[in-house]
């Protein structure tokens, strides 16, 4: 009876030093995650999409990502969604996947070398070709005013009557003449 | 035995076109008028030649003969004709030999028709033209052969695939060859792909005309404005064209790629709209050196953009260096195309600059005033090279250089080109305003306020109307009309006050874009109250009168009026745009804005072309009345071979009314008793608009590109007359 009682009592030792370690290995588990645990922002799949709208996966063939249906694209989408849960902002989450993957999933690099570089290069073209514009006119300008000096004046007349008086096309004559005798 | 007759056509349209331009080149030499005869005999004979090639491999494509890889590739026995007949230029290879023949048929048309008002130009012209069709007939024959076949080898477990007959190679069956065959990629079975690859060809090989004249001018040194005289048409067909083709491009993407949209602002419809902004550069530029003998060297340099942007997107497009879903599969025509796009742009650059430093593109008239229609001109041209710089950097340029030079790759996005585009697009439309009114020469500034206030005045009560009929929806209530998603997520910009500014930048969008179309409405009331008040006709006869008289200027009129529509679609289409995301159950309802969208239930069902098809049953309520029965569905397409993955189309369903569509694609089910489904809603307010805005550019295109008389009408009654007097007193 002794011993079969004092089996009963090791058994329930037993039962219990594993109950033990079971809840400490529950509670140890839970510290972390009670610390982690998400504010709770809810997020429906429009906001999802407004962010995933300006970026793109890699592999996809320049379509943004709330439009594209590959397994890579629904993983993303799944990504920010539960980032929006965490109450990550916009910013935030487009950061995380550029330091991740790299600019190539924005719409416009967040380097701000690269940024400055794609936003102002084609502005200072098309500056550069407006100067070119200015220029041509002006040196057009000049131009005719030093003409005016030698020339005279000539009175503007309607565009295809003072085309035929101007262009001088005794030059083509002699060629097309020229052309002519030499043909066979 | 189509294969063996496809590939001798080819071949010999190779030899004739390498033939014509050496013969166009050595008659033009010695001026022997036999060699530019036999130089012009030969091109026109590479449009038959090139025709029985195509029609060699659109009836192998229609009898399904698999032994030919091309037709193994692109269809399978369940291909319908239209896209068995569509397959022909459904790949790389097809389509090039499809680019050939579009571009000798444009040769030979404009060899004939110019032959004897141009004959001067002729050899430079046959030669350059021939130069580039020699090109791509060499690129379809050496590199990407249509017609090339499978041969079983001996020795060989794998079978062979090339043109001619290896040392013992005999053909597989066609029916075991047949049941592995790969079938149409399913991005290309739509209607729309019948019709938009030929307009964009067309609108491509097109601006050959323009060029190879250009080039023959400089060559021969007739640097008058002939070759503009023998382009003129050329180039507005070719542009009709290429508009055409972005166009069906937008509405192919809008039904086939499932995203609510017409532009993407992706890298091959990027490399499409650059000729395209050029070429409107240079159909602009033009009309001054006709008109007043100026800007000659920057109309070469503009024709000479032109067609090598089109180049340039062929390569981009075909080559492999851009990824895209309308690009083709990266081939081994890279090198040579990208040296033959470099070789002919250094030539013509070349030319130009050996002519201008000879000072022979003198310019026949100066700049007399900046408020001139010619300065407004040169500055709409400045605009038009500001946007190709920027789409081409946003497209080309920073990625490829932020690879090679910083080792980043970058993709610039929709947010790129919508930061940057749109200040250049109002400055576009201003001018197209303001440009119309001013005068050749000068305008004087009182002048041109004078005629600018009717359209100023009508402007500003369009905007009113919107704004009184809209009142509530801008910055003072809260009941916006198109509000920002309501969300939890913290954002830098209040959302009210974001869609506030939306609202007003609509409005001045609204008002910018109206303005350049009352100005064209106004120019042609003007002229018509001209002639009405000086031939007492009536309007109907008046508007008439006025077109026949002057169609290219007035045809003009009705482009400018069809890329306001445009305009006006493009704006509301962007900027008001609503879009929700719901999983609902059978019989429940989601909402958006006025709209409500009820789900009735999914079918599955099989096609004969062996797709699979999910299809969702939705009523679509306005206001609470039903206004329509859409079934947005998905169609998949099982994979060939055990390597293959299945492909996925979204097939949206769409109620269209001129206000706006109502654009529903079905995202997701439930597999097992499909009673939940997932839909994305759009709301694309005057997106239709954007197709209207097509219709009436061509329109106005054709009334601009009509061919006038020559000698009018009453002129020739009146000498028959007179012949047929001379006859009887005779």
């Amino acid at each position: 009876m002794t011993s079969g009682k004092t089996i009963i009592t090791h058994k329930a030792a037993k039962r219990f030093a594993l109950f033990f370690v079971m809840l400490c290995i529950f509670v140890v588990g839970l510290i972390p995650a009670a610390a982690q645990t998400p504010a709770i922002c809810p997020a429906t799949q429009d906001d999802v999409n407004r962010v995933a709208g300006s970026m793109y996966c890699p592999v996809c063939e320049n379509i943004p990502l709330d439009a594209c249906g590959t397994t890579t694209c629904v993983q993303w989408q799944n990504e920010i969604r539960v980032m929006l849960e965490q109450c990550m902002t916009e910013a935030q989450i487009v950061s995380n996947f550029v330091q991740r993957f790299g600019d190539r999933v924005v719409g416009i690099p967040q380097d701000p070398l690269l940024r400055g570089l794609s936003l102002i290069t084609p502005w200072v073209l098309a500056a550069f070709a407006l100067a070119v514009g200015v220029y041509t006119f002006v040196r057009w300008s000049r131009n005719r005013s030093a003409s005016n000096i030698d020339m005279p004046e000539i009175k503007f007349k309607p565009a295809a009557e003072s085309d035929a008086a101007l262009v001088d096309d005794s030059y083509y004559r002699a060629q097309l003449e020229e052309d002519l005798k030499r043909r066979r | 035995m189509l294969a063996e007759i496809g590939l001798i056509a080819l071949l010999l349209a190779f030899l004739a076109a390498v033939y014509a331009g050496c013969a166009a080149v050595y008659g033009q030499k010695i001026n022997s008028e036999q060699w530019i005869r036999s130089a012009r005999n030969a091109a026109i004979a590479t449009t038959p030649l090139l025709l029985l090639a195509a029609a060699a491999l659109a009836l192998a494509l229609i009898s399904g003969q698999y032994q030919i890889s091309y037709v193994w590739s692109t269809t399978d026995p369940q291909t319908p004709l239209q896209f068995r007949f569509t397959a022909l230029w459904g790949s790389q290879a097809g389509s090039l030999l499809f680019w050939c023949v579009l571009m000798s048929i444009f040769s030979t048309a404009a060899i004939v028709v110019n032959w004897r008002t141009h004959h001067r130009l002729m050899p430079y012209a046959i030669a350059y033209m021939m130069a580039v069709l020699a090109f791509f007939v060499a690129l379809v024959l050496f590199f990407e052969n249509p017609f090339e076949r499978f041969w079983l080898v001996p020795g060989s477990e794998q079978p062979v695939i090339s043109a001619l007959s290896p040392a013992g190679g005999v053909l597989p069956a066609n029916d075991l060859i047949a049941m592995d065959a790969r079938g149409l990629n399913p991005l290309l079975r739509h209607p729309g792909m019948i019709i938009h690859p030929p307009m964009l060809y067309l609108g491509f090989v097109g601006f050959i005309v323009p060029f190879a004249f250009a080039m023959s001018a400089l060559g021969s040194g007739d640097l008058s404005s002939n070759w503009i005289k023998a382009t003129r048409r050329w180039s507005l067909i070719a542009w009709l064209f290429l508009s055409l083709g972005l166009l069906l491009g937008g509405r192919w993407a809008y039904d086939v790629l499932g995203w609510g949209g017409y532009w993407g602002w992706d890298p091959v419809e990027n490399a499409a709209f650059l000729p395209w902004l050029i070429g409107t550069a240079f159909l602009h530029s033009v009309m001054i050196q006709e008109k007043r003998g100026m800007l000659k060297v920057w109309n070469m340099f503009l024709v000479i953009g032109t067609f090598s942007a089109v180049i340039f997107g062929t390569f981009a497009t075909r080559s492999g260096l851009i990824e895209s879903v309308h690009s083709f599969a990266r081939s081994e025509i890279g090198l040579p195309m990208f040296l033959f796009w470099g070789i002919t742009t250094l030539v013509s650059v070349g030319l130009i600059l050996y002519r201008w430093n000879r000072g022979e593109l003198r310019d026949e008239h100066r700049f007399t005033n900046l408020l001139s229609r010619e300065s407004l001109f040169v500055l709409n041209n400045v605009i038009f090279i500001a946007l190709t710089i920027a789409i081409f950097w946003g497209s080309f340029g920073a990625p490829i250089l932020s690879e090679i030079f910083v080792g980043t790759e970058i993709t610039l996005g929709v947010d790129y080109f919508e930061a940057i585009t749109p200040p250049l697009f109002i400055a576009l439309y201003i001018l197209m305003g303001v440009a119309p009114l001013s005068a050749w020469g000068a305008t004087a500034l009182k002048r041109l306020n004078r005629a600018l206030l009717p359209p100023l005045v009508l402007t500003l009560v369009f905007v009113l109307l919107i704004f009184v009929t809209s009142r509530n929806d801008y910055c003072e209530s809260e009941f916006l009309l198109y509000p920002a998603p309501s969300s939890a997520i913290p954002t830098k910009i209040d959302p009210i006050l974001l869609t506030c500014a939306n609202n007003l930048g609509a409005l001045l969008g609204y008002g910018l874009v109206s303005f350049a179309g009352f100005v064209a409405v106004y120019e042609i009331y003007r002229g018509a109250s001209a002639r009405r008040r000086a031939f007492k006709e009536n309007w109907l006869v008046a508007v008439r009168s006025l077109f026949a008289r002057n169609r290219r200027r007035y045809g003009g009129y009705i482009v400018h009026l069809g890329i306001v529509v445009i305009g006006l679609g493009v704006i509301g289409s962007t900027l008001f745009q609503a879009e929700t995301q719901r999983t609902v159950n059978r019989g429940e309802s989601l909402i958006i804005e006025d709209y409500e969208l009820r789900f009735d239930g999914l079918t599955q069902a099989q096609a004969v072309d062996g797709r699979f098809m999910e299809i969702a049953d939705v009523t679509v309520f306005r206001n609470g009345s039903e206004i329509a029965r859409l079934r947005p569905r998905h169609d998949i397409y099982p994979p060939r071979t055990a390597n293959d993955q299945p492909m996925t189309m979204t097939i949206a369903g769409a109620h269209s009314t001129l206000e706006n569509d109502f654009y529903v694609l079905l995202v997701g089910w439930q597999t097992v008793n499909t009673e939940q489904a997932t839909f994305k809603v759009y709301i694309n307010p005057l997106i239709n608009l954007v197709w209207w805005g097509g219709l009436i550019l061509m329109l106005g295109t054709f009334i601009a590109a009509w061919p006038s008389e020559t000698v009018p009408k009453r002129v020739r009654a009146a000498a028959a007359a007179r012949r047929t007097g001379a006859e009887a007193t005779a």
